[in-house]
């Protein structure tokens, strides 16, 4: 029978199936090796923030608030270029404590080896800030939450960054950071000058 | 001899083939959760500039960020945003002019960006560890003069 001639192609049995082709992941794979560790080999630094004011010129608040009944305490901090803090305006403490000593303000020492004492100085700002009211409401005051802090002019901005941490903040227990610490002054503001009485 | 390979030499060569799909999606998550947090910091610090170390855990807001760092004695270098940095003395009686300028031009973009009220005169300033208090409130006086009055210095854990 004329036709088709005979395919050239033995017989070769059945068919094998079609082997799915792999993808190439290798070079993806190289790259990823590659990133992550670059990823983390880089300083990921996460910053936070004080908040700080300048002194204003008198005020008065909004019109129509209630306005406080009682003087602004006018509490007063200067940091000290032998790193002691002389606190001045301050309503209940006094010498008599024997966590400060009396000078032109009351004084906090440095420690004996020169550092700055700022635990005592935080205990004795709580102190201060907890007792003064006098059982009053915080809104009496024109100024229950802030504090005014001066510094020598020379003095590197990392040993007045250190003071406002215990300014800030209220005492926190062993092993616990101030992420878990109550705020004690919420307004501090950063004289340029001297604070005087 | 077999023209195909036989069914065991198959499954060994299947064998010998890791599945690293699993390892690619763990490594895709990794990757893209790094990448996420490597971009998360609201303020970009430059490498010169050092802000001091506190304990403070008070997070940034996303506003215009200033920098500051001082070169000699009442000299500093300062960026605003990713501006090019510039170099300014301070003047006796005006303080940093250049830079209250610069502010000032910056305050006009800034009130026409920010829609949070809130966040209207807010300024992040990334000042060096070791610049002086003195300096320091020369450059808050600049802000200020600026209208920029909710001050946040940032610091480093």
């Amino acid at each position: 029978m004329p036709g088709l001639p005979p395919s050239g192609r033995k017989k070769r049995g059945k068919r094998p199936p079609e082997r799915e082709e792999k993808l190439n992941l290798q070079v993806i794979m190289n790259l990823i090796c590659i990133l992550i560790p670059a990823l983390l080999s880089m300083q990921i630094v996460d910053y936070y923030r004080h908040d700080v004011e300048l002194p204003a010129r008198g005020g008065g608040g909004a019109p129509g608030q209630a306005q406080p009944t009682n003087r602004p305490f006018n509490l007063k901090l200067t940091i000290g270029a032998d790193n002691s803090f002389m606190i001045v305006n301050a309503k209940v403490l006094s010498a008599a404590d024997g966590l400060i000593e009396q000078g032109p303000g009351l004084l906090v020492p440095p420690q004996p080896n020169g550092a700055p004492n700022l635990k005592r100085l935080q205990a004795v700002l709580l102190k201060e800030k907890t007792q003064r009211l006098g059982g009053q409401p915080p809104e009496s005051f024109p100024d229950p939450d802030q504090i005014t802090v001066s510094a020598p002019g020379d003095m590197q901005f990392q040993k007045v960054m250190a003071a406002l941490d215990y300014l800030r903040f209220e005492p926190v227990g062993p092993g616990k950071d101030f992420s878990e610490a109550k705020e004690m002054f919420s307004v501090i503001t950063l004289s340029p000058g001297a604070v005087g009485g | 001899m077999p023209l195909y390979p036989s069914k065991r030499k198959e499954k060994e060569e299947e064998e010998a083939d890791i599945n690293i799909t699993s390892l690619m999606d763990a490594f895709t998550i990794i990757l893209v959760f790094l990448i996420k947090q490597f971009g998360s910091s609201a303020v970009e610090v430059a490498e010169a500039y050092r802000p001091p170390i506190a304990q403070t855990r008070l997070e940034i807001d996303r506003v215009l960020a200033l920098q500051v760092r001082e070169v000699a004695k009442d000299a500093i270098t300062y960026r605003i945003g990713d501006k090019p940095e510039k170099a300014e003395r301070r003047n006796a009686n005006l303080g940093f002019q250049q830079m209250k300028a610069d502010l000032d031009a910056e305050k006009k973009v800034v009130d026409a960006t920010i829609t949070d009220e809130k966040l209207k005169g807010e300024i992040n300033i990334v000042v060096d560890a070791s610049l002086s208090y003195s300096t320091l409130m020369g450059v808050m006086q600049s802000v200020a003069s600026a209208r920029f009055f909710k001050i946040k210095l940032i610091t480093q854990p």
